[in-house]
């Protein structure tokens, strides 16, 4: 069991794959920033449909070095978490959520964290992941970065789930809209990711209420989240940035637009 | 010897054929001797647990078979083995016979016993509890099971009734479960427990011949797990439930979890605490021994708020024991054991 097993964290300024034995399930790639100034956060990067977790710490770690903070990109394999955007396919799959949250216990012990908050980064489907962990799972969110995601869990009930918040089935446990509202989010997308490609979800109903592509799907998502807010009484302040002449391509989008000066600046404010 | 026969028998003898008790030794106490005593002076034990889980009244002047153990228990007595010179207890309702050195203050003084001898066979050997472990007949398996073990923060934190609610969830679901008591004191309520929650095998160290696991070494209960496992498989089980005895701190549960060789043997952990920070605590202690932590329940769970703090802190499942054996959570937990399993079986190479 334990010669594959690797949990020995890396060196200041290097990345290195790890797999908790605590956590067998979900291998993740850490990077150690140079100095660290705050052990009390932590970066997660989720990866899309292509499950590249490299490709994150890769884009990932030049903010982790400028915050002084520790970077995970975990790897949601096909073979164990086949629905990771949805959490789970069903209540008999294995929940992508909690062994995040395994793998974080884990990180926390091992480093001797007792209080640690997470700056929660999610492209496409790890957009999907993201916002939809983060409606279970607020409490120890710093913030929330949804980056092209295919099609959202809006936050009301005027939709069933998974499209919304009606009928949230139980087994995953409580959605809790109002901590989750409270989550400094913001939301980006490639002004010209409007591209239906095979990776989209497309349904009659998903085109009809959510749009037909990503750039739609952003909008229509970060209006409905910002009117939620307002019925709650909380400002409604999340706000949709346009990464200018980008399609959907994580690392043209990491490389070429404003994306990650973007995020680096949203988490300066918390 | 009808004095032998007129006895009160205790439920920790439950594996011994008392035929072969012919004569009683005057001979100091070894540890899993049987004993037959007689009641002095009735104090915190008021009754005898029978084999068969009826718990028999006890009078002053009764004649009980008693096994010769130490007892660790942080609620109730420390004891060593009893000898022929000092005053001899009665210190588990499961039949322990031991010296009290330490007492809680929750509990009464002990139930006062007087030895009266050691059971012997006809050729005079000491009729001891190591020659009568049902287990340690059945064959030794290469083959492996999944193993959910129960880990707790203190004695009564509600580990029997996490385990239980387990087996009875995943017995409900058409999943052939053994449960099985790796470390402890002889006692039968736990064992009825496991059964009455409809486990399809039930063992205990009981089973291999020990009285109670005070003082075994981790490759003691690496040996123990092997034949629990063993005994799963024969029959048919397709998951063990495995309850782990007392607190973490105590001796021999501490350096079990310490032990890397007990941790791979393990696939998935519930913890099972009796107050909020206990339940944190004990989570963070065995997740940095490298076991991976499912859920949370025990005790504590009685209480709303107490599960919402833990649920925060630890981003983990908390079921109260009722809703930690409906199918919402056997579901969850079956498929993380099975994930689990086959991918550190596939590690292993």
């Amino acid at each position: 069991m334990s010669s594959s097993l690797n949990n020995e964290l890396p060196e200041p300024g290097k990345s290195s794959r790890i797999t908790f034995a605590a956590s067998l399930s979900l291998p993740m790639w850490v990077f150690r920033p140079s100095h660290e100034t705050n052990s009390q956060k932590v970066i997660i990067a989720v990866h899309g449909i292509s499950r590249n977790s490299i490709e994150q710490i890769e884009a990932y770690s030049l903010l982790a070095e400028k915050h002084g903070l520790w970077l995970l990109a975990p790897e949601f394999s096909e073979e164990n978490f086949p629905g990771y955007q949805r959490l789970a396919k069903d209540p008999l799959s294995p929940r992508s959520d909690l062994a995040l949250n395994r793998l974080l216990l884990a990180y926390k012990t091992q480093r001797n964290i007792t209080d640690l908050k997470i700056h929660l980064c999610g492209y496409s489907g790890g957009a999907q992941f993201a916002h939809r962990y983060a409606l279970l799972h607020p409490y120890n969110l710093a913030s929330l970065t949804l980056v092209s995601a295919g099609w959202y869990t809006f936050p009301n009930d005027q939709q069933r789930f998974p499209r919304g918040l009606d009928n949230w089935p139980l087994w995953l446990g409580t959605a809790r809209l109002k901590e989750f509202l409270n989550i400094p989010t913001i939301v980006m997308v490639g002004s010209k990711d409007t591209i239906r490609d095979g990776s989209l979800r497309t349904s009659e109903r998903l085109d009809r209420d959510q749009g037909i592509n990503r750039l739609q799907r952003a909008e229509a998502w970060v209006n409905a989240a910002n009117r939620a807010k307002e019925q709650q009484h909380l400002p409604a302040d999340i706000t949709l940035h346009l990464m200018p002449k980008q399609r959907h391509d994580f690392g043209k989008n990491a490389r070429r637009s404003d994306m990650l000066a973007h995020i680096s600046k949203f988490w300066t404010l918390h | 010897m009808n004095a032998i026969h007129k006895a009160k028998r205790s439920y920790i003898t439950r594996n011994v054929k008392l035929d072969n008790a012919t004569q009683l030794l005057d001979i100091p106490p070894s540890a899993g001797d049987l004993l037959l005593c007689k009641v002095d002076k009735i104090r915190q034990h008021t009754r005898l647990e029978d084999i068969h889980g009826r718990r028999n009244h006890l009078y002053e002047g009764d004649t009980i078979i008693v096994v010769a153990a130490q007892r660790y228990a942080t609620d109730q007595f420390c004891a060593e083995l009893p000898t022929q010179q000092d005053t001899c207890h009665l210190v588990a309702a499961g039949g322990i016979a031991g010296h009290v050195i330490h007492r809680s203050g929750q509990v009464k003084a002990p139930t006062e016993i007087t030895l009266l001898g050691v059971l012997g066979d006809q050729q005079g050997n000491t009729l001891n509890l190591s020659a009568f472990a049902p287990i340690s007949k059945i064959p030794i398996t290469q083959e492996d099971i999944p193993v959910l073990v129960i880990i707790g923060s203190d004695m009564n934190a509600g580990k029997t009734t996490t385990a239980c609610a387990c087996i009875n969830g995943l017995t409900r679901q058409g999943i052939k479960t053994a449960g099985a008591k790796l470390t402890g004191t002889g006692a039968g309520p736990d064992y009825w427990r496991m059964h009455d929650a409809g486990a399809n095998a039930v063992v205990d160290f009981l089973d291999a011949g020990h009285p109670s696991t005070i003082g075994l070494s981790n490759d003691n209960f690496l040996d123990l797990l092997q034949k629990f496992k063993s005994a799963a498989i024969a029959a048919h089980c397709q998951v063990l439930i495995l309850e782990i005895a007392d607190g973490i701190l105590q001796p021999e549960t501490r350096a079990l979890i310490n032990s890397s060789r007990f941790v791979q043997q393990i696939t998935g952990a519930i913890v099972a605490a009796d107050s909020a920070t206990s339940a944190m605590m004990v989570t963070e202690r065995i997740t940095r021994a490298n076991f991976p932590v499912y859920a949370i329940s025990g005790l504590f769970s009685r209480s709303p708020i107490a599960c919402q703090e833990v649920a925060q802190e630890s981003g983990l499942p908390v079921f109260t024991a009722s809703n930690l054996a409906k199918p919402t959570a056997i579901d969850y937990l079956y498929s993380a054991l099975k994930q689990d399993y086959s991918r550190a079986h596939i590690l292993a190479g």
